[in-house]
């Protein structure tokens, strides 16, 4: 194993019950694992009695709010799933508003907290960055899923 | 406020240019801020990058912007440089340098790390 890698064991960090996730997602639903592993990792916590805040979508994860994509019907659709899961957990989603606009997802216009224009998908705001930075400070711990 | 590590491995490009934005929204906060280069993210430092050419923005000048939102704190992963044959002096942002020692302190210290 590479010697950088060789660290504590992660068990020291292991989470009590209780705690507040925020996840950063950079990936994008149709070409990386990101937003898929993310979803998985927030059901394993909520099921161990943890919360998640916020789920922050960056980069090409923000077109995961892209309100018409549509998946072959024989794959998961990510984006339905994660909105579903949030709706029942009451965690927040936010695609970034510059990411967001750089994919013709969402204006640069539709900048506002909870504004969501027609082109986003249900369940899921446009937001500024100053979302994650407060997502990171009201949470006991933040995931990165890279791209 | 929580502390910050931005962990950047990947080379310039869109994609840094986005956690670079990420970073400045992270000094207009005032959040505590570090930034660490490693592996491939040592070319973010390189020194006579024209992205203009292939119609792209600079990511070394967007890089030195972060002096400006009071983010100081940047340190390159001298093994990485090295493996690429990055010397210092060829370095358009100033960053200190750091090996495996003190690559493992910025994670330990740092309450948050964001990667790209």
């Amino acid at each position: 194993m590479d010697k950088r890698f060789d660290c504590e064991p992660a068990m020291k960090n292991e989470a009590p019950a209780g705690m507040q996730f925020s996840l950063l997602v950079q990936g994008a639903p149709a070409a990386s694992d990101a937003p898929a592993a993310a979803l998985r990792f927030a059901q394993a916590a909520v099921a161990a009695g943890h919360r998640i805040h916020r789920a922050f979508f960056h980069g090409e994860g923000a077109s995961i709010a892209h309100g018409g994509a549509a998946p072959p019907q024989d794959e998961t659709d990510v984006a339905r799933a994660w909105a579903d899961f949030a709706r029942r957990h009451d965690i927040s989603l936010v695609a970034c508003v510059a990411s967001a606009a750089r994919r013709g997802v969402a204006t640069a216009e539709s900048g506002g907290a909870g504004d969501a224009p027609a082109a986003v998908r249900d369940g899921f705001v446009i937001g500024g960055l100053g979302q994650m930075i407060e997502a990171m400070n009201a949470a006991d711990r933040t995931v990165t899923f890279g791209a | 406020m929580r502390s910050v590590l931005y962990l950047v491995r990947k080379p310039p490009g869109i994609h840094a240019n986005e956690l670079i934005d990420m970073m400045l929204v992270s000094g207009v906060f005032e959040q505590p801020t570090q930034v660490l280069f490693l592996d491939d993210g040592v070319w973010q430092l390189n020194a006579g990058q024209d992205a203009g050419i292939v119609g792209r923005k600079d990511t070394s000048s967007a890089l030195g912007a972060l002096d400006a939102y009071g983010i100081q704190a940047l340190f390159a992963h001298k093994p990485s440089l090295d493996a690429r044959g990055i010397a210092r002096e060829r370095t358009a942002v100033e960053a200190r340098l750091v090996g495996d020692d003190g690559m493992r302190a910025l994670l330990r210290d740092a309450d948050v790390v964001v990667t790209d």
